[in-house]
């Protein structure tokens, strides 16, 4: 099978009937199947032998890398998306990369930088549920040339408590199977809407860098976060700033100059949103 | 005596009097005050003495001039010293290519 997601083109093989069917549930209406050269060749295969019978295996292996240990067979859909995340972050180099979720609004880019634990994904895919454009969970992928980023929409995994809450939040969001015990405890992943797909091909300039951070006991509140030490967040974020060299900091610095930076403390999901929502009104 | 080194270079950005360095050579980014960068200004054209750059500061800032002591601007030329941004004018700096 060879599509495309984002920018990239995926040829993947497998041997799991069990995954076929949670790709299916998040890829199968809005699936672009590709011609184009191939950029990440991956296979996902249950492990030889005995093990095909007693406690089975699955290994992701992509050309001539296995980037990680095998594991349990009902873990593949997981291991999938780790394993493109893995093929993503070391090879497409063309990209500056933040670690952020980014999001897009009436044509401006929201870029959420976080640190796991601060509430990203939940914010993230509750945003997303109340009518922001997902471009991307986990990698906001910037072109140094355009200073435009690229969507690359994907189902977006919740761990362990954010799981409930996005279920009783968004009830009519499609989520995936729970997977119990992963290496990042409990994980669900939860289908971007349909224009996060149908808009695949549409950059977004960013125009707002926030830094969120759940506190169930804060006040939530945007507060404006100085330039300088937004930049030196957002580049200290940036999976592959060091390779980048003087055109990562032209292009975070560029980021930087034409967004307004906040931080935003948050206790619940409305009143982020609430926040955010007010910033997309704000004529430019 | 001290001289910027590959002044010509480094790419600078500026938000709220702080200064945001790149440096090619060592791949590193810095973060500068305004007292560190008009220091890096005046060594860029040619090697000077502490007290010469004490002279300069002073009378582009007359009313400061009594806080610009040469301890504090030679504290501020060692710490770009150490960023690989200055060098001692007779300094070889083969030092700062492994650092890349």
């Amino acid at each position: 099978m060879k599509y495309r997601i984002g920018p990239f083109t995926i040829s993947l093989q497998h041997d799991v009937a069990s995954f076929q069917e949670t790709f299916d549930l998040f890829y199968a209406d809005h699936l672009q199947l590709s011609t184009e050269p191939t950029d990440f060749h991956v296979r996902l295969r249950l492990s030889n032998s005995l093990r095909r019978w007693i406690r089975p295996k699955v290994n992701f292996t992509t050309d001539s890398d296995a980037p990680f240990h095998p594991f349990p067979a009902d873990q593949a859909y997981p291991l999938y998306e780790w394993g493109i995340n893995w093929c993503i972050a070391t090879q497409a180099q063309q990209h500056l990369m933040f670690h952020a979720a980014v999001l897009e609004k009436n044509g401006h880019a929201i870029i959420l930088p976080a640190p796991p634990g601060s509430g990203k994904s939940t914010l993230c895919v509750a945003l997303n549920q109340s009518g922001w454009r997902l471009l991307s969970d986990e990698f906001g992928l910037l072109r140094p040339e355009t200073g435009e980023i690229h969507a690359l929409p994907r189902p977006v995994p919740l761990k362990n408590a954010s799981i409930d809450v996005i279920r009783r939040w968004a009830p009519n969001a499609i989520m995936g199977p729970i997977y119990y015990g992963t290496r990042k405890g409990d994980l669900c992943h939860v289908k971007p809407t349909d224009i996060s797909f149908t808009q695949t091909h549409q950059t977004a300039t960013p125009r707002w860098v926030v830094f969120p951070q759940y506190d169930p006991n804060c006040k939530t509140a945007l507060h404006t976060f100085a330039k300088g030490r937004a930049f030196l967040k957002l580049s200290g974020n940036a999976f592959n700033y060091p390779l980048q060299g003087e055109r990562g900091f032209n292009a975070v610095a560029d980021t930087i100059e034409q967004s307004d930076c906040y931080y935003l403390p948050f206790r619940e999901l409305d009143e982020a949103i609430q926040c955010l929502d007010g910033l997309s009104k704000t004529q430019y | 005596m001290w001289q910027a080194l590959n002044f010509e270079q480094i790419s600078c950005r500026s938000w709220n009097d702080e200064f945001f360095i790149y440096n090619p050579v060592t791949g590193n980014t810095h973060v500068l005050n305004e007292l560190s960068w008009l220091i890096l200004q005046h060594l860029k054209s040619e090697p000077k003495t502490v007290p010469n750059i004490q002279t300069l500061l002073a009378a582009e800032f007359p009313d400061s001039a009594e806080e610009l002591s040469a301890d504090m601007l030679l504290q501020h030329i060692q710490q770009m010293h150490i960023m690989g941004l200055v060098k001692q004018a007779s300094e070889n700096t083969d030092w700062l290519q492994a650092t890349q």
